[in-house]
């Protein structure tokens, strides 16, 4: 992949990850053919702020950790009410720092299903694939 | 591992919690008062508010009375009941089959619209009822 584009895919969306996944996540798009970069550069990702801002209002009730995808532990949350209101506090400060690393998974996930290099576009057409 | 261990953390010593919560509140008049933040904010009580009440409802076999209070103190006496003896199989077995359990649900959970979107609908249709109810 071409080392402008993947720059300025990392520059936009630098915020999503965290610093110590920049290296690996750059090295893992530089090796990517164009159509896998497309798909994975275009993944829904969480945004730390908003999920910061609905544990500041909602966090009680664990949403912000059902929106992570921490479903069990949102049910926990959830019925401990907020963890007797400890740890409700206590996501205020690592909801962001769990959003950047379910980014990650997600990015690095995604890559394991998605095809890897250009092996299936070099393989020589036979004539007889599906249309 | 490094995660799993985490996890069994977390749940631990959130059922110690809930253990030592409850009884806190059968010793002494008033436990702690409320400490939900949300209700010390606007008032209004949240989804989960009126557990321990139910919980000591049940203590004392009110168990009508209990239900009514709060439906979800039935999920979360399962919980306590459930998940210690769980943990404790899984440190002596040494088998991590409580997070495989938690992963399994966790993913059908998230994966199935049928699932999740009736979850969702009680959970909120036992707020509106608490908020009724002004626990």
């Amino acid at each position: 992949m071409n080392t402008q584009r993947v720059d300025t895919f990392l520059m936009i969306n630098a915020r999503y990850f965290e610093p110590h996944h920049l290296p690996t996540i750059r090295e893992r798009m530089l090796a990517m053919d164009d159509s896998t970069f497309l798909r994975t550069a275009t993944l829904n990702f969480k945004d730390p702020t908003i999920m910061l801002i609905v544990s500041l209002v909602a966090g009680t009730f664990a949403i912000d950790r059902f929106m992570v995808g921490d479903v069990g532990l949102g049910v926990a949350k959830l019925l401990t009410c907020g963890g007797f209101g400890i740890w409700a506090i206590v996501d205020w400060f690592i909801i962001m720092g769990r959003a950047r690393e379910v980014n990650a998974e997600q990015f690095f996930n995604s890559l394991a299903i998605l095809p890897s290099g250009p092996a299936p576009q070099s393989a020589p057409p036979t004539g007889n694939e599906p249309v | 591992m490094n995660r799993s261990k985490t996890l069994y953390t977390i749940i631990a010593v959130l059922t110690l919690g809930a253990y030592a919560w409850v009884g806190l509140h059968l010793t002494t008049e008033s436990g702690m008062g409320p400490v939900c933040l949300f209700k010390n904010v606007t008032g209004i009580p949240c989804p989960s508010c009126g557990i321990t009440r139910a919980m000591i409802l049940f203590l004392n076999g009110e168990w009508q009375a209990g239900v009514m209070t709060n439906p979800f103190a039935v999920l979360a006496v399962v919980a306590m009941l459930v998940v210690p003896a769980w943990l404790v199989f899984d440190v002596l077995s040494g088998k991590p089959s409580f997070l495989q359990a938690f992963r399994w649900l966790e993913e059908r959970v998230k994966t199935n619209k049928l699932i999740w979107i009736p979850l969702v609908v009680l959970a909120l249709a036992n707020w509106g009822w608490n908020i009724v109810k002004n626990l």
